[in-house]
């Protein structure tokens, strides 16, 4: 009971949420960057090049090096956001549970252009799958990343992955993904401006959360 | 006899002279960093690096603990996966830094791969005496830092029994290779002793042809294609960092497997 | 809604740009372009001369059906698929390749299923004016928009080369 009154004083982003979350935009845009790059020294899709002007490093060796160096910053930054996540139960408690129903009903929402974003402290079922997918996704790129640096060292990750250029596939298709969820992220964020200012500022102060029956009560 | 890895001429001694200074802050430097790390030796010798922007510095910096991270990483006993002879591309993919209708093919009767630094027997070595040494196939992937692969057969010596058969100092740091086109290259000491790192003379069974580096070549699965330069004409074994073509340029030094 | 999802697009690539400016003023610079590409109106002679400068090697011909024929350059696009051997009247040979139908679908980068598509034909190209790329061919002597002027082949108009021949053919190095 103290411990839940000690969580409702926090902010809705505590510091280290902040702090990580802006580390990780940046990671994350330095890797895509370098990443097409990478890509396009040995197309994978033949006939999918990426322009120079979304790539980072002005040829091959530069967004190696690029790569390599945010990679120790995405690999540091991630694994203290799941270690902050797990030993907080921020995430536990911010994208668990989904119910399919609540999946339908703001999907319904969201194509009504309904955007409820009137209570930032809780995420809409859409929300928590597209952060959840996006989580995976990161665990995936280190996976085919690793398989991809050291496919001797990790022979069977590469294996697991299809070979070589499966497990390259695969590292694309997770920047794809993580692409694809940055724009979303991105574009909702701009909607919604108040939660760009959360994120910078930390946000409103939680109230205590509510059980999940009197939530579905306040409907 | 000259060592291949020196130059011809000599520069003026009073070149030391004029310029004291710099190499007494140089000397400074090395021993505020107490030691020679890889890191301050990469810094230090510079070659061709044009790169001198901090953010550049910074990057050459985090490669450089990549090195680290990589040696650390590395395994001298793990096998890279070998394969069926079903699987091998014939012929195998061609790359250089210039294109296949410049590559010189060199005379196998006059070729002769010198030797330098740390080896006990310098005396140069023809393509017959190779040829009677004891010899491996693999079959393995070859990795371009490209992102291109193919999965190629390649017999030879391993280089662990000929640096053992001239008497070279395994304990030393860095085997450096030169080559007919002007192609340096450079691995690590443990790498060079893995059983998968051999002086290549054949490829598919067949005696290497021109394009793929006639009549040496060094074949290694622990290493990115880059590291494997092609028509060696000489091998050191050093303590100094070596750098090399693409190394110089900006890539990865240790890329490892 | 939608002004601000473009101003949105943007901010995300001004901050890619703004990343990758630093570094592209930094220049070591990969090795000068290569001169491999076609000639537009390269004649016979001139195409032979060329492939002989790019180290023929031996290659098994019933290893050659099935590999993609490339564009050589840096985006590497599929311009058909090797579909076997042919001999041609003054002794050489040519290759078979199937191009792309009207459906697009290698340009889609549906390459599995594109040469099955609707309107597909086959051309006979000679190998003096392919290379091996890998696993793949590329066309080194030929215009993509001259390949796909080339007269449609028809099957069973020339001996086929036996699957266990072997034939020499030039190599290159990859495009970039």
């Amino acid at each position: 009971m103290k411990m839940n009154a000690i969580r409702s004083r926090r902010r809705l982003h505590p510091w280290p949420v902040r702090i990580m979350h802006w580390t990780n935009a940046v990671a994350m845009v330095v890797l895509i960057g370098s990443g097409c790059g990478i890509y396009d020294d040995s197309v994978i899709i033949h006939g999918v090049y990426f322009p120079k002007a979304i790539r980072l490093g002005s040829w091959a060796a530069e967004s190696l090096l690029w790569h390599f160096a945010a990679m120790w910053l995405l690999v540091a930054n991630g694994g203290a956001y799941l270690v902050y996540g797990v030993a907080t139960g921020r995430l536990r408690e911010r994208l668990l549970p989904i119910r399919p129903s609540d999946i339908v009903q703001t999907v319904r929402d969201t194509l009504r252009l309904k955007l409820a974003h009137e209570d930032l402290t809780t995420y809409n079922a859409v929300q928590k799958i597209l952060y959840i997918v996006a989580i995976l996704a990161g665990i995936s790129q280190v996976v085919s990343g690793l398989a991809i640096w050291k496919p001797v060292q990790f022979s069977g990750l590469v294996a697991l992955l299809g070979g070589f250029q499966g497990a390259r596939l695969v590292h694309f298709a997770g920047m794809a993904v993580l692409a694809g969820f940055l724009a979303i992220h991105v574009v909702l964020a701009l909607l919604v401006p108040r939660t760009l200012w959360a994120m910078l500022t930390g946000g409103p102060v939680r109230q205590p959360a509510l059980p999940a029956v009197a939530r579905e009560a306040a409907r | 006899m000259r060592s291949p890895f020196r130059p011809r001429t000599v520069p003026d001694p009073g070149i030391l002279d004029d310029h004291r200074p710099l190499v007494r802050q140089i000397e400074r430097r090395g021993l505020l960093r107490g030691g020679l790390t890889l890191g301050a030796l990469t810094m230090l010798t510079g070659c061709d690096v044009t790169d001198t922007t901090a953010v550049g510095r910074a990057l050459r910096a985090v490669s450089n603990f990549n090195d680290g991270v990589q040696a650390a990483l590395f395994d001298p006993r793990k096998l890279a996966p070998e394969y069926p002879a079903s699987q091998v591309l014939k012929p195998p993919r061609f790359n250089a830094y210039y294109d296949v209708e410049d590559v010189k093919p060199i005379d196998g009767a006059a070729w002769r791969l010198e030797l330098a630094g740390l080896i006990s027997d310098k005396r140069p070595w023809t393509r017959r005496q190779i040829a009677e040494l004891p010899e491996r196939e693999i079959i393995i992937r070859h990795v371009c830092v490209e992102g291109w692969d193919y999965i190629g057969q390649w017999s030879g010596v391993p280089l662990r029994a000929f640096l053992e058969c001239v008497g070279a100092d395994l304990t030393a740091k860095y085997v450096a290779f030169k080559s007919a086109d002007d192609y340096p290259s450079s691995i690590d000491m443990a790498s060079a002793l893995h059983p998968q790192t051999l002086l290549a003379t054949r490829y598919a069974g067949a005696e290497l042809p021109d394009p793929y580096g006639y009549p040496l070549r060094l074949r290694t699965a622990v290493k990115l294609g880059f590291k494997n330069p092609k028509w060696i004409t000489a091998i050191e074994v050093t303590n100094t960092y070596p750098g090399g073509y693409w190394e110089n340029r900006g890539f990865n030094w240790f890329a490892g497997l | 809604m939608s002004a601000r999802a473009i101003r949105c697009a943007r901010g995300v690539v001004l901050l890619t740009l703004a990343l990758a400016g630093p570094a592209q003023a930094q220049t070591a610079g990969p090795s000068p372009a290569p001169d491999h590409m076609p000639k537009p109106g390269m004649t016979a002679p001139e195409m032979a001369g060329r492939a002989a400068g790019r180290f023929p090697q031996p290659v098994r011909v019933g290893d050659l059906p099935g590999r993609l024929l490339l564009q050589p350059e840096e985006s590497q696009p599929v311009l058909g698929r090797v579909t076997g051997l042919v001999r041609r009247n003054d002794g050489g040979a040519d290759v078979i390749v199937r191009l792309d139908g009207v459906l697009g679908l290698t340009w889609l980068g549906l390459q599995p299923v594109a040469w099955s598509g609707v309107g597909s034909r086959l051309v006979a190209v000679p190998v003096e004016a392919v290379a091996l790329l890998g696993e793949h061919v590329a066309l080194m002597g030929l215009t993509p928009e001259r390949l796909r002027a080339l007269p449609a082949f028809a099957p069973g108009s020339a001996t086929a080369v036996q699957p266990d021949e072997t034939l020499r053919l030039g190599i290159v190095r990859p495009f970039h």
